[in-house]
């Protein structure tokens, strides 16, 4: 069984008398360590399985294994220690409390995970070494996108979940990010799950899953990934 | 307005109900709270007004020193103003019932004026039936149909007052007369009257009416507590005045010849009484001395019989001693007799040796006869012959003896017979006097009981004789004493008084009072917090709607269009909330106290609670001026800005450093939450003021809640059990004689529990300084040494200790405060008001005290003050008592004493009376909440929404709940701590604000809290947060996590 097994999962969402199937029978298998981009246009379900990987929602039917245990099953409680101590979130506005430093940003997860990383090394790792008493409100997109992968990394995560990670961000600190992201990757092993609209990301990925209409379109698996370096869009 | 605005503006009120509503709501609040206790004083008057007019109350009600008559009716309706007269009778009798006495006021029923209202039964339709107060039915046992007697607990005969001394019950009835439970004082029984019985008039046997009832014409269309009532009752008033001295000139004369004729009547009887008395005792006299005169004369007798038995005695002694001469006698006559008998003898022998010489001589011769010569013979014969001589004359010898001896025993005999029948004579009469003796002892012994007899009846006589002259005496000096006080009973004075003379009615002008000035401040509290409330949710909605609001003007609307919109949602909610407010308050406060009232004032029959526009309006005013104000205030700032500044998305919130940062050592030791909720403190400093405001206004509304209710208990605790150190006042009649008052104090003094006394003189005077006038007690005690034992004599501020000398008063804390004088200055006194003022007197010490104005002084102050000396005529008692009921019906059964004032009841009276702000101090905790829960709701509210973002990336980076809300509330906890601290400061200035207000002159709060109230303050503070905090944490819960995800708007 792959690290991450995604089987048959349907999500239904219900409005009034309409029923919405945001994902529909979907699956597929993510392996440790691998850097996967999840690709689609706006509504194809991108968000719903962010959400359910996540422990944020859950599935209408099916079942999703991470580690080989099974989330699917988890009640809110667990829902939430499974986020609190197997998941990073990285988020496209960075979702950084305004009110806390860098540096208490990240120990905001720290200071909560078991197991969790220093969060001043953290920073260091990310290069912002120099910037750990400053405010959010004193950081550019980039930086502030730092912080919060920081923050995501410092929990020593089972996986990474980036919601659009360079959405917010301009071409270069873009791909700054996300070749940090990459790095990471391949440094430390973790496995990484990229959520975005944008398809000229897909090559840098160990694995492409390309959404439509809640199911998997395409599976590709890229095995010689390209370095961010080299992408443009 | 546009209409696209328009509808943007319902849908933005549709949008954002909640904080609409909390606006809103703090608007019903405010309004309510402020219109309802506003409109409640004028509803608590109206109602009053109401049942007083329902039952034709009086507007003034006369009263004479010598009562009042028929005439006096006909006079007083003829005064300019009056619309009726009516008379009525009232005397306070006993009935005995339930194993108790009851002090029962009886009013004659009355056909006109202050009417009965009867609930139950029927009015009376004869003279014997009476209406039953429903005290009387609870303290008696008695019931409908049951038939009273009563008595009438002095030495007065009831029947002298009433034509019948049982009535039936025939009806349940009340009277605005008695509004409470109240029902006055009495010079009988335990001197506190504990209901009454209404009867017919023909019931009464006075000659006169003890009042008169007048009712003012126009005066039932007025409010009785307006200023205009009271001009207009004055002014008759007034008016009825100028005819009392003529009147009472009238009833003067009218007195005295009924008075004199009573006492002629009275005379005539006592001499005829005393004369029937005296013929009495004269028989009884003559009784006794004729007893005693037949005793004389036995007496007599006996001693007659006695001297005989005496004489008897010295015979027989007589003869006895004369027994050993006589027996003398006897041995001598026997001697002699013997000595006779012996020469008898030898003359017999004699005689016979002659007659045998004889014998023998003549033998001879017969034989020698032959013999012998004649010569011979004739000697022989011759010799014979001599011889024969010789023995006749032996033989006469012989007879003579034998004669005297026959006579010798003859006497001898008589003698010795004599001797031998005397011992058994004497032992005779002996036994006879022993006889004699021992019935004369017998007879003696009779007479003397007899005597004793009659000495005790003598002494019986005596003593009735003393006593009746005692009792003589005693009833002249009854006459004397009562032809002296009618002497002394000067002209009568009416009393001409306005309503204020009922008890009650003051009383409940005064509870109005106090109720009227906590609705004044409370609410301003409610407005402030509505004012911030309006003020941060106005604010947070331009923030949120800032790009909105840069479009609007780019598209080319004005500041002023738009600024409408604002102010439209803080003046539409507001306008929505204060008229619910309004209505609402005004609705259910008025109504909800007069009824809390009416657990008091129990006979306040109706309840008008009519709606009041004017405290409606202020309140709608106040709220939306607070409102709209702040809305507008919160609205400017943000509309100064240009719109391309405003269309751009509001920079992200700048956290920055605060002081507290500047402390490492303390900061590093923080968690990442502290630390949020210290900047947050910072950062939002509207909402902190807001929930400061909330949480301290929630505080200290209960802090002077519950602080009423300390300060009103402390008081009437200080007064009767710190500054009153006696436990009765027991008033004296003062027309009592020196003995018998010496003889009342004994008496007094011997009652079991009563442990010490002190004479005091007391009355009502009225202080001056200036043209200030006060009501005064003046307290005169004889020996001014003790009277630090019964009253406390100390500053409450300085704690110094004071005695009334001979060169200054001590008066009482809130009269030197209403005079506005302090130690060192001078006041003078009036006997009454209208009379004029002593001479300055200089004030040596204010002492503490709470209830009533007192100035202590001594016997010379006093006489140097007023002229007279200050005779006895209260005793303040210090007694151990566990039953006041009985000890105070005891004292009264004394005679001269004129009624018992037990401390312990009138404590228990005062603080009944201030129980009723109960209602009040649940009112304030009951606003308290909800001002609590508007503030914090709102508060959280807003924080929540606002940081929903940051709260839904808490929860997904793993957040359990329980962290969540530790994160959120941290910051309320901080606020409602120091809002807590402030809130504690501002309610001991507010609750010195109210009970200054509430305060009466005659009164002064303890300003004190108890400890326990302020802990009880913060608790119900605390449990008001977290309810609000608990309620939250649903809308914590529900806050989705997909927000995060979501792009900032």
């Amino acid at each position: 069984m792959a690290f991450i097994e995604v089987r048959n999962v349907t999500k239904t969402y219900k409005t009034g008398e309409i029923e919405i199937k945001a994902v529909d029978e979907i699956g597929f298998g993510i392996d440790k360590g691998e850097f996967v981009v999840i690709v689609g246009p706006s509504g194809a379900g991108k968000t719903t399985i962010l959400n359910i990987l996540g422990g944020m929602d859950t599935a209408t039917s099916g079942s999703i294994y991470v580690d080989n245990v099974e989330i699917t099953k988890f009640n809110e409680k667990q829902l939430t220690s499974y986020r609190r101590d197997d998941v990073g979130f990285v988020f496209q506005f960075y979702n950084l409390v305004g009110n806390l430093t860098a540096l208490e940003n990240v120990e905001l997860s720290t200071q909560i995970a078991k197991g969790s990383l220093s969060a001043a090394d953290m920073l260091k790792e990310v290069g912002l070494s120099n910037r750990l008493d400053n405010f959010p409100s004193q950081l550019s997109g980039g930086e502030q996108q730092r912080v919060s992968i920081a923050r995501a990394l410092a929990k020593n995560p089972k996986l990474m979940l980036c919601d659009e990670p360079t959405g917010a961000l301009d071409y270069i600190t873009g791909k700054s990010i996300l070749k940090l992201l990459q790095d990471t990757c391949r440094e430390k092993g973790v496995t990484v799950i990229v959520i975005t609209h944008n398809s000229a990301l897909a090559p840098m990925a160990d694995k492409v899953i390309k959404i439509k209409n809640g199911r998997v379109d395409k599976l590709l698996i890229n095995e010689r990934p390209t370095p961010v370096e080299y992408i443009e869009w | 307005m546009t209409k696209p605005m328009k509808k943007d503006f319902l849908r933005e009120v549709r949008y954002t109900f909640a904080r609409f509503l909390s606006i809103l709501l703090i608007a019903v609040l405010g309004t309510a709270f402020f219109s309802g206790i506003k409109a409640s004083a004028p509803a608590m008057r109206e109602s009053a007004d109401a049942t007083y007019d329902s039952e034709n109350f009086m507007d003034i009600c006369i009263q004479g020193t010598l009562g009042v008559t028929e005439k006096d009716v006909e006079e007083v309706s003829k005064v300019i103003g009056v619309s009726d007269v009516e008379g009525a009778y009232t005397a306070d009798v006993m009935c005995s019932a339930n194993g108790a006495e009851t002090v029962t006021s009886l009013l004659s029923l009355t056909d006109r004026i202050n009417l009965v209202r009867v609930t139950e039964g029927r009015f009376p339709e004869k003279y014997d039936e009476c209406i039953a107060d429903r005290k009387f039915l609870e303290k008696t046992g008695y019931k409908l149909g049951d038939t009273v007697s009563l008595y009438s607990g002095n030495s007065n005969d009831i029947l002298d007052t009433l034509a019948a001394n049982s009535f039936t019950i025939v009806g349940v009835g009340n009277t605005a007369y008695y509004l409470s439970d109240d029902r006055g004082t009495a010079e009988i029984g335990s001197g506190t009257v504990d209901a009454f019985l209404v009867i017919p008039k023909e019931a009464f046997r006075l000659s006169y009416f003890t009042r008169l009832y007048v009712t003012v014409a126009d005066a039932a269309g007025l409010n009785c507590f307006s200023s205009k009532y009271d001009r207009l009752v004055k002014q008759v008033i007034n008016n009825i005045k100028t005819i009392s001295d003529t009147r009472c000139d009238v009833r003067y004369a009218e007195f005295q010849s009924e008075a004199t004729a009573l006492i002629n009547r009275a005379e005539d009887k006592f001499s005829e009484q005393k004369q029937k008395a005296l013929d009495q005792l004269e028989r009884a006299y003559k009784e006794l001395s004729d007893a005693q005169s037949a005793l004389d004369i036995a007496q007599n007798e006996i001693n007659s019989k006695k001297q005989e038995i005496a004489d008897a005695q010295e015979m027989l002694n007589m003869q006895e001693q004369n027994l050993p001469e006589n027996k003398a006698r006897v041995a001598e006559a026997k001697k002699s007799l013997e000595e006779i008998q012996a020469q008898y003898t030898a003359t017999r022998s004699q005689l016979n040796a002659n007659n045998q010489v004889i014998s023998k001589m003549e033998e001879e011769l017969r034989r020698a006869a032959s013999s012998m010569t004649a010569s011979d013979y004739a000697d022989a014969a011759f010799t014979i012959y001599s011889y024969k001589a010789q023995s006749q004359f032996y033989q006469s010898q012989l007879d003579a003896i034998s004669l005297a001896i026959d006579q010798g025993n003859k006497r001898i005999a008589a003698y010795e017979q004599a001797l031998n029948g005397s011992p058994e004579a004497i032992a005779d009469a002996r036994a006879k006097i022993a006889t004699g003796d021992a019935e004369l002892q017998k007879a003696q012994r009779d007479l003397t009981e007899k005597q004793a007899t009659l000495n005790k009846k003598k002494e019986e006589y005596e003593l009735s004789k003393n006593e009746m002259s005692a009792e003589f005496d005693d009833a002249q000096a009854r006459l004397d004493a009562y032809k002296q006080k009618i002497d002394a009973t000067g002209k009568p004075k009416w009393y001409v008084n306005g309503r204020d003379v009922v008890g009650t009615f003051a009383a409940f002008d005064n509870d109005a009072d106090g109720i009227s000035a906590i609705g004044t401040v409370f609410p301003i509290i409610f407005f402030l917090v509505a004012a911030l409330v309006s003020l941060t949710t106005v604010t947070r909605m331009v923030e949120e709607q800032r790009s909105q609001i840069g479009t609007l003007k780019a598209v080319g609307y004005g500041k002023k269009s738009i600024t409408v919109k604002y102010l439209l949602y803080a003046f539409s909610a507001t306008l929505a909330g204060s008229v619910i407010g309004v209505i609402l308050g005004e609705s259910i406060i008025p109504s909800i106290v007069v009824n809390t009232y009416k657990v008091v004032y129990v006979n306040l029959t109706k309840t008008a609670a009519p709606f009041n526009l004017l405290y409606a309006l202020i309140a709608v005013a106040a709220a939306l001026a607070c409102t709209t104000g702040a809305a507008f205030f919160a609205s400017r700032r943000n509309l100064k800005q240009t719109p391309a500044l405003l269309m751009r998305p509001e920079a992200p919130v700048s956290g920055k450093k605060i002081l507290l940062e500047k402390f490492r050592w303390f900061w590093v030791r923080l968690s990442y939450g502290q630390k949020a909720a210290f900047r947050n403190l910072a950062r939002y400093k509207k909402r902190l003021f807001m929930t400061l405001f909330g949480v301290a206004g929630c505080t200290a509304l209960l802090v002077v809640g519950f602080g009423i209710r300390d300060s009103v208990s402390s008081m009437t605790e200080k007064q009767y059990n710190k500054i009153m150190n006696y436990q009765a006042s027991v008033t004296i009649d003062t027309s009592l004689g020196r003995t018998e008052k010496r003889h009342l104090l004994s008496e007094i003094q011997t009652t079991p529990g009563v442990s010490d006394y002190l004479q005091v003189y007391r009355s009502n005077a009225v202080a001056v300084k200036g043209s200030t006038e006060k009501d005064v007690f003046i307290v005169v005690p004889q020996n001014v040494d003790y009277l630090g034992d019964y009253i406390s004599l100390t500053s409450r501020i300085s704690h110094e200790s004071y005695l009334p000398d001979d060169n200054g008063v001590i008066i009482t804390e809130k009269l030197a405060k209403l005079l506005g004088v302090s130690v060192g200055d001078t006041l003078a006194f009036k006997s009454d008001r209208d009379s004029g003022a002593t001479v300055e007197i200089e004030i040596k010490g204010i002492t503490e005290n709470y209830l009533n104005h007192y100035a202590y002084m001594t016997p010379g102050v006093y006489k140097l003050l007023f002229g007279e000396s200050a005779e006895l005529n209260t005793l303040l008692l210090r007694c151990i008592t566990p039953e006041p009921d009985v000890f105070s019906r005891q004292l009264m059964s004394y005679n001269g004493v004129t009624s018992v004032t037990m401390n312990s009841d009138a404590q228990q009276k005062a603080n009944d009376t201030l129980d009723k702000l109960m209602v009040v101090v649940i009112l304030m905790i009951v606003s308290a909440g909800l001002l609590a829960f508007v503030v914090l709701y709102n508060l959280n509210n807003i924080n929540i929404t606002e940081r929903r973002r940051e709260l839904a990336t808490l929860k997904v980076i793993g957040f359990y709940p329980d962290e969540l809300k530790k994160y959120v509330y941290r910051e309320n906890f901080i606020m409602t701590f120091f809002g807590m601290l402030i809130g504690l400061a501002v309610g001991v200035v507010l609750h010195l604000f109210v009970m200054r207000s509430v305060e009466t002159d005659m009164m002064m709060f303890g300003m004190d809290i108890k400890w326990y109230s302020f802990v009880l303050s913060i608790a119900i503070t605390m449990l008001f947060t977290f309810i609000v905090n608990f309620l939250m944490s649903f809308k914590l819960k529900k806050i989705d996590m997909v927000e995060s995800l979501k792009s900032i708007e």
